[in-house]
C-alpha cells in the first residue's frame, strides 16, 4: 500500500482540542447507544423522549436522576482523587459499606444525644472509609502491595463483615429480615418536599466545592500534582510522597464513606442488604470521564444518572434488561477513550517512503 | 495501517562470513551528526577488517554511540560516508541493519523478563531465521549455545538469569538473526572480572571465525588485552584511526581520549576554608543491578570551594548523588552535614542547607507536565515552613516564577509554559533558578553542561562560580574533564565505585588524572 498512517505524540495540546474530543467523544458514544436501543426495538422517535424529557424534563425523572447523582458523585469523586496521584482506588464499595456500618453503628448504639447524632453518623461515616482506603495506600507505602488488589479485596471483607452484622447482630428482631430498623427521624437526611431527593445533595456539592479547592487552589493539590507526575523528584526535593499518597487515600475513603452515609441515611433509612453493591465500574466510568476534574466528574455523574434513570424507563416500557444501561455506560466510556488518541497524537497520511536501506542485505 | 516490510536475506544468507579475512567490512568516513544545536559528529572515521576486533575508545559524549547508532540504523547520518562490504548504505530503521548483517549488544539489555530464553530468541529473531517450529528454534538456539560454549538453559524465563547470562542471550539474539558485524557496547561493564575475561574471549573467537567485532569500551585493559586494532574519538571527531592496539601505550591511548592540550586554566590556589560543609566518611552503598556501589567514599567538601569529581559515566556518579541527597541510603559510613550527622530525610536535607543539579534533568529534577511557575513553586511549597498553605494561585506562581525566569534567562518562558516543552538548555536553566533560590551553602551538580550550547554552559558554570564566591561548598560531579579542570580547585577522581583522595588542581595534570580515571587506583 502506498499510503500509510503515522501517529506523532502531540507536544502542545490547545485547550479546544481537549475540549472538542471530549464532546465528539460524548456524541459518537450516544449515536452508538442509539443505533443500539434501535437495533432492540425501541422506535427511532421515542428515543429523544425517553433521554431529554424523562430523565431531566419531568418531576420524577429529574428527582431519580438527582438522587442517584449524590452517592454517583461521592464515590466518582473518591476514584478522582485518588487517580490525580495515580493511586487505582477500586474499593469504592468496600469504603462505602465501612461507611455506612460505621454510621449505623452509632445509630444502633446510640452514640451521643440525639442532636448530635447525624454529624457524629456523618464523622463516623467518614472514619469508616478512611480507615478502608488508608489500609490500602498504608500497605502500598509501608509494604509496596498493589493498590489495584488490596481495595479490590478490601470491597469483599467489607460486604462480607456487613452481611455478617445483618444476619447477625444488627438484623431486626422485630420480623427477623436481615435489615435494621428505620432510623429515629432525627437520623435522616430530609427530603426535598415530597420528592425522594434528600440534603445528602449539599454534601455532595460541599465535597464537589472541597475538592475543587484542593486540586487547584491548595498546596496539597499541587504537591500532589509533583507526586503523580515523578515520585523520585518528589522525593528529592522534600515532597512527604508517603504522607501525601497516605491522606489522599484517607480523603478518599472519607468520601466513600459519605456516600455510604447518605444512601442509608437519606435514601433508604436503614442499613440494608444492597446499599453498596454496583458502584465500581460507574465510579471508575465516571471519573475517568470527568477528567479527575471535580467539576467534570460531577457533571459526568449527573449524565451517568440521567443513563440510569433512562435505563429505568427503558426497563419498565420495552423489557429491556438492565444490562442495557451498563451496555450504554460502557459505550460512552469506549468512544471517549478512543478519542484521546487525538488529543495525544497528531495523526496524518503519509505516502509511503521509498525503500533506501535494501542495498545492504544484498551482500 | 501498513507494516513496513523488509527484503531480508533468507535463512541461506545467514552464517555466511566472507572467504577473505581482512578485507573491509565497515568503512564510515566523514561522519556528521547534530541534534539540534548540538553536535554529536563533527567528522567521524570508523574503518574495520573482517576477522578483527576493533575497540572504540572515548569518553561519555565523545560520539562512540552515536556513531555506533548510526551504523545499526538507529538514525541517519546528516552527511558521510557508511560502507558496509564496500556497499553504500545509509539504513532507514535498525531492522534493514539487521538484515545487512549488523547486530549491536546493547549495554542495557533488550530482553522480555517474563518469557524464556528460547521465547526470547524467536521474539527477535524467528521470522529473519526462517523458524517455522519450537522445535526447529530449539535445536537452532542448542546448536549456537554449544558452538559458542554457553550454558544456558532455554526454557528459564529470562528475569530469572544473572546479568552475565542475560547477556549471552543477547549474544545469541544476536548472531542467530545472522549477524556478521557485532558492535558489543562496553560488554564488560556489567560484569564481574572472571566474567569479563571471558566475554573478551568470546570477542575474539566470533573475530577469528570471520566476523568483525567492534568493542565500544572504557577500559584500556579490554584494548590491549583482546583489540587489533584501536579508534580513539574525541568530541565527536576521530583523533586516533584504526591503529595498531599493541603499538600504543596505555598513556598515549589516554592522552588522545582526554585530549592532549595543557590548557588547564590555572586558578589561583585559594586558601581552602577551614569550614567542612558536608563530610562523607567510609560511605558504602549496597549492590543492585545496573547500579554500581559505592565502596569506603571519603570526601570533604570545604566552605567555598568547588571540587571536582572526575571519571567516567557509570562509575558511581548518580549512585552518589542519590546519596549524598538522600534518595538513596547507605548500608556503611557516615553523611556528616556542617559537623553534624546529616538528617535522614532528603526533605531535612535541603532544609539544612543542601541543593542538587541532576545530570538527568527530568528523572530527579523537574516535574514535565507541570508548569514553570508550578515546578518552580514546588520546593517553596514544600518543607517545614511553606510560602503559602491554602491559597495558591495562578497569579502567585506566575509572579514569582517571572523573577526567575527573567534572571535565568529562561528562553521560551512563558510561565505557563509546560516544562517537558523546554530544550536541554533552559531546563538546566530552569533547575538552577529553582535550586538557587533561597539561602543554600552545599550544592551538588552532576554534568552540570551537559547538552548545553556554549554560551548557555557558560551561564551554568558562571553561576556555580559565583556560589563558591558566596561561600558555598559547590561538589561538582561531571563526565567532562575539561569541564572539571576549568572549574574545581580540587578534584578526586570516581572509579568503580572508590573515590581517589581530592588533589588540589594545580598539584595535578591531565594525564595523571586520565591515568587514574582509566586505570582505577
Amino acid at each position: 500500500m502506498p499510503y500509510r498512517l503515522v501517529l506523532s505524540p502531540r507536544l502542545a495540546v490547545p485547550r479546544w482540542l481537549t475540549a472538542a474530543t471530549l464532546i465528539g467523544g460524548i456524541v459518537f458514544g450516544l449515536i452508538c447507544c442509539a443505533i443500539f436501543l434501535i437495533a432492540f426495538g425501541v422506535p427511532a422517535s421515542d428515543l429523544g423522549n425517553e433521554f431529554i424529557l424523562y430523565v431531566f424534563g419531568n418531576s420524577a425523572g429529574l428527582d431519580q436522576t438527582l438522587t442517584r447523582a449524590i452517592s454517583l458523585t461521592l464515590v466518582s469523586m473518591s476514584v478522582a482523587l485518588c487517580l490525580r496521584i495515580r493511586f487505582w482506588n477500586i474499593g469504592v464499595e468496600g469504603q462505602l459499606w465501612m461507611g455506612a456500618l460505621a454510621a449505623t453503628a452509632v445509630s444502633i448504639y446510640q452514640i451521643g444525644p440525639w442532636f448530635l447524632r447525624m454529624p457524629l453518623m456523618i464523622v463516623a461515616a467518614m472514619v469508616g472509609g478512611a480507615l478502608w482506603c488508608g489500609l490500602a495506600a498504608v500497605a502500598k507505602v509501608r509494604l509496596r502491595a498493589d493498590e489495584v488488589i488490596t481495595t479490590l479485596l478490601l470491597n469483599y471483607v467489607a460486604y462480607l463483615l456487613a452481611q455478617d452484622l445483618l444476619y447477625g447482630h444488627w438484623r431486626n428482631a422485630a420480623d427477623q429480615f436481615p435489615m435494621t430498623p428505620v432510623f429515629p427521624k432525627y437520623e435522616q437526611l430530609p427530603n426535598f418536599g415530597t420528592w425522594h431527593l434528600h440534603y445528602g445533595l449539599f454534601i455532595a456539592l460541599i465535597v464537589v466545592v472541597f475538592c475543587w479547592w484542593l486540586c487547584r487552589y491548595s498546596r496539597f493539590g499541587l504537591l500532589s500534582k509533583a507526586v503523580s507526575e515523578n515520585r523520585t523528584a518528589s522525593r528529592a526535593l522534600g515532597i512527604p510522597v508517603a504522607r501525601i499518597t497516605l491522606t489522599t487515600a484517607c480523603l478518599a475513603g472519607a468520601v466513600s464513606g459519605l456516600a455510604g452515609f447518605s444512601i442509608i441515611s437519606g435514601e433508604e433509612h436503614k442499613l440494608t442488604q444492597f446499599v453498596g453493591n454496583d458502584f465500581i465500574f460507574p465510579s471508575i466510568a465516571i471519573a475517568y470521564l470527568g477528567r479527575a476534574n471535580p467539576i467534570g466528574v460531577f457533571i459526568a455523574a449527573l449524565a451517568v444518572a440521567g443513563l440510569y434513570t433512562a435505563g429505568d424507563s427503558l426497563k419498565a416500557f420495552y423489557q429491556l434488561p438492565d444490562t442495557v444501561v451498563v451496555t450504554m455506560e460502557a459505550f460512552l466510556l469506549m468512544t471517549v477513550a478512543a478519542c484521546d488518541v487525538f488529543v495525544r497524537y497528531r495523526i496524518s497520511i503519509l505516502r509511503q517512503r521509498p525503500k533506501v536501506a535494501t542495498e545492504g542485505q544484498k551482500a | 495501517m501498513t507494516v513496513t516490510t523488509t527484503d531480508r536475506a533468507g535463512p541461506a544468507a545467514e552464517h555466511r562470513l566472507p572467504a577473505s579475512s581482512g578485507a573491509v567490512a565497515v568503512r564510515m568516513q566523514s561522519v556528521r551528526k547534530a541534534f539540534g544545536d548540538r553536535i554529536a559528529l563533527d567528522g567521524a572515521d570508523l574503518s574495520v577488517a573482517w576477522g578483527e576486533v576493533h575497540a572504540l575508545l572515548g569518553e561519555n559524549g565523545a560520539g562512540k554511540s552515536s556513531l555506533m547508532n548510526i551504523l545499526a540504523g538507529f538514525y541517519g547520518a546528516d552527511s558521510g560516508v557508511v560502507e558496509v562490504d564496500g556497499r553504500s548504505v545509509a539504513f532507514a530503521e535498525p531492522r534493514a541493519a539487521s538484515a545487512a548483517g549488523i547486530g549491536m549488544i546493547h549495554q542495557h539489555f533488550k530482553l522480555v523478563g517474563p518469557l524464556t530464553v528460547l521465547e526470547n530468541l524467536r521474539l527477535a529473531c524467528g521470522k529473519r531465521a526462517g523458524w517455522t517450529s519450537h522445535e526447529a528454534a530449539l535445536s537452532a538456539s542448542q546448536t549456537m549455545a554449544r558452538d559458542l560454549g554457553f550454558v544456558l538453559p532455554m526454557d528459564v524465563r529470562v528475569d530469572q538469569l544473572s546479568v552475565s547470562e542475560q547477556q549471552k542471550v543477547e549474544i545469541l539474539k544476536v548472531l542467530l538473526g545472522g549477524a556478521r558485524i557485532l558492535i558489543m557496547d562496553e560488554p564488560t561493564a556489567v560484569l564481574a572480572e572472571s566474567e569479563a575475561a571471558g566475554m573478551l574471549d568470546l570477542a575474539r573467537r566470533l573475530a577469528d571465525d570471520g566476523r568483525a567485532v567492534i568493542l565500544i569500551t572504557h577500559k584500556l585493559r579490554d584494548v590491549s588485552a583482546t583489540a587489533d586494532r584501536v579508534t580513539v574519538m574525541r568530541a565527536g571527531k576521530t583523533v586516533i584511526d584504526g591503529a595498531s592496539a599493541r603499538g600504543l601505550s596505555s598513556a598515549e591511548l589516554a592522552r588522545a581520549m582526554v585530549g592532549g592540550e595543557t590548557a588547564v586554566v590555572r586558578r589561583g590556589a585559594a586558601s581552602l576554608s577551614a569550614q567542612v560543609v558536608l563530610e562523607l566518611k567510609g560511605v558504602g552503598t549496597a549492590a543492585a543491578e545496573h547500579d554500581v556501589p559505592l565502596r569506603d567514599l571519603n570526601l570533604r567538601l570545604h566552605k567555598g570551594e568547588i571540587l571536582g569529581v572526575a571519571g567516567l559515566g557509570g562509575n558511581g556518579q548518580s549512585e552518589l548523588l542519590e546519596t549524598i541527597i538522600g534518595l538513596r541510603a547507605p548500608i556503611a559510613g557516615d553523611i556528616i552535614m556542617h559537623g553534624e550527622t546529616a538528617p535522614v530525610q532528603p526533605a531535612e536535607r535541603r532544609e539544612a542547607g543542601l541543593r542538587f543539579v541532576p545530570a538527568d534533568r527530568f528523572h530527579l529534577g523537574l516535574f514535565g507536565s507541570l508548569s514553570l511557575a508550578e515546578n518552580l513553586a514546588v520546593p517553596a511549597l514544600s518543607g517545614r515552613r511553606p510560602e503559602k498553605r491554602w491559597w495558591v494561585t495562578k497569579g502567585w506562581m506566575r509572579g514569582r516564577a517571572e523573577t526567575s525566569i527573567r534572571d535565568y534567562e529562561i528562553a521560551g518562558g512563558v510561565a505557563d509554559t509546560q516544562a517537558r516543552l523546554l530544550s536541554g538548555g533552559n531546563a538546566q536553566k530552569l533547575i538552577l533558578a529553582r535550586e538557587f533560590e533561597g539561602e543554600f551553602s552545599i550544592l551538588i551538580v552532576h554534568s552540570p553542561v551537559r547538552g548545553l550550547d556554549v554560551r548557555a554552559a557558560a551561564a551554568v558554570q558562571n553561576r556555580l562560580l559565583a556560589a563558591a564566591a558566596r561561600g558555598v561548598g559547590v561538589l561538582m560531579i561531571s563526565e567532562d574533564l575539561d569541564e572539571v579542570l576549568a572549574l574545581s580547585s580540587r578534584v578526586a577522581v570516581l572509579s568503580h565505585g572508590r573515590l581517589s583522595d581530592a588533589m588540589p588542581i594545580e598539584q595535578t595534570d591531565r594525564a595523571e588524572l586520565g591515568r587514574l580515571i582509566l586505570e582505577g587506583h
